[in-house]
């Protein structure tokens, strides 16, 4: 009909920072959350899960987040009108093909915009959470009252606790340990030096877009000591090697040798660390500004260029990349480095939650992963269609 | 005056009860509307390039207890020296002082784009030269709040904000402080902002209605990131 919008796509659930929950031991688990595009936004869509429809039932015990009594999902349904993050589901209650059904009300479907002009897609930073504590280290450990919206790769802003050199500084989450506890930040880009007390009351909010241009300055969390040293960000940097970046380091930091210095991208150690062509060998040890120096600067990374030598000399590597996805409408080769507006509109297939009746998890439209008891992972395999409808509404 | 139309396509029927109306004032209004529109996406796409991609002094004189603190004259001199350090050209003339009483002169400016939420603690800022206290008004833009130090500060409703992104969780406002030709936008050739008007026998089954659109493609990227520093403040 004139008027109706219809896309359509596939994708393989995400396993980028997940791991066996039950290690040693074959088992099924949630994947990642997954952000499909669609231009024109939707009304409507559907995924199927291609993997899940010819294997029998998980008989309730999937792992999701850490506990295994889940269901794996074979059908999710949402259209505009149902509550942000819900879903109709179809999965398989017990190890056979026979089909149940389930209303989940989060980890289902959402509306992804994260120019934030869209007042019905996920809000671009979330509600604060209180905490009760975290650690002083240089992965502090954060406590708070119970929330399931934390996941490993998530992004969170703190405040208000006495850890005033952490608050307000993006961090992505490195381990989630339960639905009241996880760890800022990862084992490649933890903070040079911890905050110099521990955190005690304060909020966190998850941050849940990305600044809409590539390439984005990062602050730093960490500078090795070496010939070619290692460079930590908060959150996921996304550059490519052969850029070119500036370092702002403030007096409080330490290697102010560093200051002002562009360095070039040599390789991409993962999203969160990249090593750099500076020697800072001889350079003062590089530290993250403590609780009583604040309030003050903090070191930061702009990228600024790209050497095109070096981009050529790994050319095979030139893709701007977040958890394993390029990221959206980025160049590649040795125009990398190209500023872009990477926003786009989208849906976001999340990765599970509770049935409504019965109440048992139900892992979502972003799919599950199979371990073997080598901890090696097969993704699902899934399908999605979407649509913009010609008439009606909620 | 209502109306009953009915047209027939080869597989449906349309049906439609319409109101006569005189367009014009509408689409005149909404033209309006539009070029607002336009012009306001453009700096949006500006502003939140910058935001992603210029690095960042936090203001640390003021004494509110957040980090960053409120802007102060220290913070406005460091940001400053940071750019005549690297070089940066200011963009506007000094003006030269007169005999005027109130009025103060001004010295040649970079310029500091940002929110109007900021004008209170612009305001309290000690060495603020409101643009009144001008000795001429003379190459004054109308979004021109003041100055401080050689920042002359524009302000806009929709200058940059970074929600909940203080110490204590409030709002952190990014000032861009600009030397000359810091960054650059390219609108490409043939593709730069158009209105587009369509009557109605092009743009309705039933020719009632007219329609009025923009687009535009362009980039924008920063041309040094020396000569631009996002000077972030919270309120005082």
């Amino acid at each position: 009909m004139i008027g109706t919008i219809l896309g359509q796509g596939t994708f393989l659930a995400n396993s980028v920072g997940l791991v066996n929950p039950n290690l040693g031991v074959a088992s099924s688990s949630e994947a990642a959350p997954t952000i499909i595009a669609v231009p024109s936004g939707a009304d409507w869509v559907s995924v199927r899960n291609f993997t899940q429809y010819g294997t029998a039932g998980a008989a309730a015990g999937a792992y999701f987040q850490g506990t295994a009594n889940a269901n794996i999902g074979t059908e999710f349904f949402w259209q505009r009108g149902m509550a942000q993050g819900s879903a109709l589901a179809t999965y398989k209650a017990a190890a056979t093909g026979v089909i149940s059904v389930n209303t989940i009300a989060t980890g289902g479907i959402t509306i992804y915009d994260p120019s934030g002009n869209n007042l019905l897609a996920q809000p671009r930073i979330g509600n604060p959470v209180a905490v009760s504590a975290s650690t002083d280290a240089t992965r502090p450990v954060v406590t708070h009252t119970a929330d399931t919206s934390v996941v490993v790769g998530s992004v969170v802003r703190m405040s208000s606790t006495a850890q005033n050199d952490v608050n307000g500084i993006d961090m992505v989450v490195g381990t989630v340990t339960s639905s009241t506890q996880f760890t800022l930040l990862t084992t490649t880009n933890a903070l040079a030096t911890a905050p110099g007390a521990i955190g005690g009351a304060g909020f966190y909010r998850v941050i849940n877009f990305a600044s809409m241009f590539y390439p984005r300055m990062r602050k730093v969390s960490n500078i090795t000591r070496a010939s070619v040293p290692t460079v930590g960000t908060t959150v996921a940097h996304g550059m490519t090697p052969g850029q070119v970046v500036r370092f702002k380091i403030p007096t409080q930091s330490g290697m102010v040798q560093l200051d002002g210095i562009v360095a070039t991208v040599v390789t991409v150690v993962d999203d969160f660390s990249f090593t750099i062509s500076v020697d800072t060998a001889a350079m003062t040890a590089f530290s993250w500004p403590t609780i009583a120096q604040q309030p003050s600067d903090f070191p930061t990374m702009t990228p600024v260029g790209e050497d095109t030598a070096a981009a050529l000399a790994s050319n095979t590597a030139q893709v701007p990349t977040i958890a394993g996805l390029q990221i959206n409408a980025t160049s590649v080769g040795i125009l990398a480095d190209a500023a872009v507006n990477t926003g786009f509109q989208g849906l976001i297939l999340g990765n599970g939650g509770a049935g409504l009746i019965p109440t048992s998890p139900i892992i979502g439209p972003s799919g599950s992963l199979t371990w073997t008891s080598a901890n090696v992972v097969t993704p699902d395999r899934l399908y999605w269609v979407a649509g913009k409808s010609e008439f009606g509404g909620f | 005056m209502g109306t009953n139309k009915t047209h027939r396509q080869p597989n449906k029927l349309v049906t439609k009860v319409t109101d006569r109306q005189n367009q014009d004032p509408a689409l005149n209004w909404g033209t309006q509307q539009l070029g607002i529109s336009l012009r306001k996406t453009e700096d949006i796409l500006t502003r939140d390039m910058l935001a992603a991609s210029a690095s960042f002094i936090n203001c640390v004189g003021g004494v509110n207890g957040d980090v960053p603190t409120e802007i102060t004259r220290s913070d406005c001199s460091n940001v400053t020296r940071v750019l005549y350090n690297n070089d940066a050209k200011s963009i506007m003339d000094n003006i030269e002082g007169e005999n005027r009483f109130g009025t103060a002169p001004i010295r040649r400016s970079f310029f500091g784009m940002c929110s109007t939420n900021l004008t209170p603690s612009l305001q309290a800022t000690t060495g603020f030269t409101q643009v009144s206290g001008y000795p001429s008004q003379t190459n004054v833009l109308s979004s021109e709040y003041g100055s401080i130090d050689a920042i002359r500060f524009l302000i806009s409703s929709q200058g940059s904000v970074s929600p909940n992104a203080s110490s204590t969780g409030a709002n952190v406002y990014n000032i861009f402080v600009t030397g000359m030709e810091a960054y650059g936008v390219i609108q490409q050739n043939g593709y730069s902002s158009q209105l587009i008007y369509r009557p109605a026998i092009f743009s309705d089954q039933l020719a009632q209605n007219v329609s009025i659109a923009y687009k535009f493609a362009q980039a924008q990227r920063i041309l040094n990131d020396q000569w631009i520093v996002n000077m972030r403040a919270t309120l005082a």
